[in-house]
C-alpha cells in the first residue's frame, strides 16, 4: 500500500517539476515571442470588451480560440449585407471594427475607406430623403473625412507597403483638391520597387496641379534622368512625361541649352 | 523486441483503429465537405477571395484537426481500459510510457494524415478558383485595347498566380500541424488522470482557449501596474506558468495577409513548440506512471 502511495507521489511530483522547469524556462521564451510579433507587427488589437459587445457571442469565442482571420473575413461579409441595406452607421461600426481585428490588411482598410468616401458619400449627397442641400453636402462631407481617417490609420498600420499610401494620394486629389497632400502620398506610394508605374507619374502631376511648376519641373527630369534607357515604355508612358517636360520647360522660360532632350521618345503602339 | 518496435506496433493498431472510428471518419467527411464549399466567396473581388477561401480552410483545418485530436486522445485511455485490453497489454513486457508514446504516435500519425488531406483539398479549392479566375483575366488580356489595358490584365494574372501558389501557405499548415499536434498531448497528459471521455475533452478544450489567452494572463500577472489582487495574480501565475501560448502560432494570419514572416520567428516558433511538446508528453508519461489500474 506505502508503495502505491509512494510511486503515485513521485510520478505528482515529477510531473510537478517538470512543468515548473518548464514554465521558468518558457516565460522568458514567449516574453522574446511576444516583443517579436510587436515588432513584426503581428496580430491585431487585444480583444475588448467594446469588442466583444459588437459581435456575436460565437464570434467572440472564435477570436478568444485564435480563428482572428476567419472571424474578420465573417463580418466582412456582415457588413457587406449593412451594404445591401444600406445601413450606414451599422456598417462603418463593423467596417472599423474588421480593420482593428486584422490592421495588417491592406484590403480591409482599402475597401473600408473606398465605401466611406466614395460609395456612401455619393448616397448622402443624393439622398432623396433629405430636401436640403446644404445637410446632404454636410453629410456628404462627413463620409469623405471617415474615409480619410480610415486610410490615414491605415499607413500607420501597413507603411511598408504601397497600396494605402497611393489610396490616400488618390483621396486626397479626387476628394479634397489638397494636390501637395496627394503628391508627397504619391511620392512614398512611387517609392515602393513593386509600386505601379502611374505612382510614379501622379507625384509630378499633383504637383502640377497644387501649383508648384517648378518642383514639378524638377520632379520629372529626375524621373527622366533616373531612367536613361527609357525602358518599359508602354507603363512608363514616356511620351506624356516628355510633353510633361516641355510644357513645363515653355512655362518656365527654361533656357534651349538647358533643356531636356525628349526628342528620341515617341508614343507606344497601339 | 526492442522498446521503439514496441512502440511502433502500438503506435500502428492505434492508427488502425483510429481510422476505423466511426466518430473521426464523420468529423474528418464533415470538415472536407465545408473545405469543398470553400469557393462560394466568389461574389467579391478576387484579392477578397484568395483572402476569404485561405482564412477558411486553415480555419477549418485548425478547427477540425483540434477536434478530431481531442476526441481521438480522449478515448484512448478509456477505451483500453474498459476493454481491459490495457492490462493484457501491460501484462506483458511493455512498459506503460512505451505504451503511453506508441498511443500518441498512433494519433498523431492520423491527425497528419487527415490534415494531409484537408491540405490537399484546400490546395484543390485554390488551383479551382486560380484557374477561373485566369480563365477572366486571360479573356481580358485577349481583349485589352491598349498596352496599359494589357499590362494591367497580365499584372491581374500574375496576382492570381501568386496569391494561390503561395509557398508560405505550407508554412502555414505546418503551423496549424504543430498546434493539433500539441493540442493532442495536451489532451493525453489530460486523459492520463481523467476518470472520463468528457473530463478530457472539456478540460482540453479550456486549455486550448486558455492558451489562446495566455499572453494576457503572463502580461497581467508580470506587470506591477496592472490592478489585480494577489488571489488574482497567483492563479494569472500558474495559468501562465502551465499553460502553453498558442498566440505563438497566430502568424497563420500574417502569411494569410501576404506580410513578411520571418524564418528566424518560425523556427523560434517551432523550437518552443517542440519544447511544449516534449514536456508535456513527459508529464503524461510521469502521471501515466503513477496511476492507478
Amino acid at each position: 500500500m506505502r508503495t502505491i502511495v509512494s510511486q503515485r507521489w513521485r510520478g505528482w511530483a515529477a510531473a510537478a517539476l517538470l512543468l515548473g522547469g518548464w514554465g521558468a524556462i518558457k516565460l522568458p521564451v514567449e516574453r522574446a515571442l511576444g516583443a517579436e510579433q510587436a515588432r513584426l507587427r503581428y496580430g491585431g488589437a487585444r480583444v475588448s470588451p467594446e469588442m466583444r459587445d459588437m459581435i456575436s457571442q460565437g464570434a467572440a469565442m472564435a477570436l478568444l480560440s485564435g480563428f482572428r482571420g476567419a472571424v474578420a473575413d465573417y463580418l466582412w461579409i456582415v457588413a457587406h449585407t449593412y451594404w445591401e441595406r444600406r445601413e450606414w452607421f451599422r456598417m462603418h461600426r463593423l467596417m472599423e471594427l474588421v480593420c482593428l481585428l486584422q490592421p495588417r490588411s491592406v484590403l480591409f482598410w482599402d475597401m473600408s475607406s473606398w465605401h466611406m468616401a466614395w460609395n456612401i458619400a455619393h448616397d448622402a449627397l443624393n439622398d432623396p430623403g433629405e430636401p436640403r442641400l446644404s445637410k446632404r453636402l454636410w453629410a456628404e462631407r462627413k463620409w469623405i473625412e471617415a474615409g480619410r481617417r480610415l486610410l490615414e490609420r491605415g499607413v500607420e498600420n501597413i507603411p511598408d507597403k504601397y497600396d494605402l499610401w497611393a489610396r490616400l494620394g488618390w483621396l486626397l486629389d479626387q476628394k479634397f483638391g489638397d494636390h501637395a497632400a496627394s503628391a508627397e502620398n504619391w511620392r512614398r506610394a512611387a517609392a515602393f520597387p513593386d509600386a505601379p508605374a502611374f505612382a510614379r507619374r501622379q507625384v509630378g502631376y499633383q504637383l502640377e496641379k497644387a501649383g508648384k511648376p517648378e518642383e514639378a519641373y524638377r520632379y520629372w527630369r529626375e524621373l527622366w534622368a533616373a531612367h536613361p534607357d527609357k525602358g518599359d515604355t508602354a507603363l512608363m508612358l514616356w511620351d506624356r512625361i516628355a510633353e510633361r517636360i516641355r510644357q513645363l520647360e515653355d512655362q518656365l522660360k527654361i533656357p534651349a541649352g538647358q533643356r531636356v532632350d525628349t526628342s528620341a521618345v515617341v508614343a507606344p503602339k497601339p | 523486441m526492442s522498446p521503439l518496435a514496441r512502440i511502433a506496433a502500438i503506435a500502428r493498431n492505434t492508427l488502425l483503429e483510429a481510422l476505423r472510428q466511426r466518430v473521426l471518419n464523420v468529423i474528418l467527411v464533415f470538415g472536407l465537405v465545408v473545405l469543398a464549399g470553400a469557393n462560394l466567396f466568389s461574389e467579391f473581388s478576387f484579392d477578397d477571395q484568395f483572402k476569404f477561401i485561405k482564412d477558411y480552410c486553415l480555419g477549418i483545418m485548425s478547427l477540425i484537426g483540434v477536434i478530431m485530436a481531442i476526441v481521438a486522445v480522449a478515448q484512448l485511455l478509456p477505451a483500453e481500459m474498459e476493454g481491459r485490453t490495457l492490462f493484457t497489454i501491460l501484462s506483458k513486457p511493455v512498459r506503460r510510457w512505451e505504451f503511453l508514446m506508441g498511443k500518441y504516435l498512433g494519433v498523431a500519425a492520423m491527425l497528419l494524415l487527415t490534415l494531409a488531406l484537408m491540405a490537399a483539398v484546400s490546395a484543390a479549392v485554390l488551383f479551382a478558383q486560380e484557374h477561373s479566375l485566369s480563365a477572366d483575366a486571360r479573356e481580358g488580356l485577349a481583349r485589352a485595347a491598349d498596352p496599359q489595358a494589357a499590362e494591367a490584365a497580365r499584372a491581374s494574372l500574375a496576382k492570381i498566380a501568386a496569391a494561390a501558389r503561395d509557398p508560405w501557405l505550407l508554412a502555414a499548415v505546418g503551423l496549424v500541424t504543430v498546434k493539433v499536434l500539441l493540442v493532442a498531448a495536451i489532451a493525453l497528459a489530460i486523459s492520463t488522470i481523467a476518470t472520463s471521455v468528457m473530463f478530457t475533452v472539456v478540460v482540453t478544450s479550456l486549455v486550448y482557449i486558455a492558451g489562446h489567452l495566455e499572453s494576457t494572463a503572463r502580461a497581467v500577472w508580470l506587470d506591477p501596474t496592472q490592478p489585480a489582487g494577489p488571489a488574482a495574480k497567483v492563479f494569472l501565475a500558474v495559468v501562465s506558468i502551465l499553460i502553453p501560448d498558442l498566440g505563438v502560432f497566430n502568424l497563420i494570419d500574417e502569411i494569410v495577409l501576404g506580410n513578411t514572416v520571418t524564418i528566424a520567428y518560425l523556427l523560434k516558433a517551432s523550437a518552443y513548440a517542440g519544447g511544449c511538446l516534449t514536456v508535456v508528453l513527459l508529464v503524461s508519461c510521469a502521471l501515466f506512471e503513477s496511476r492507478e489500474l
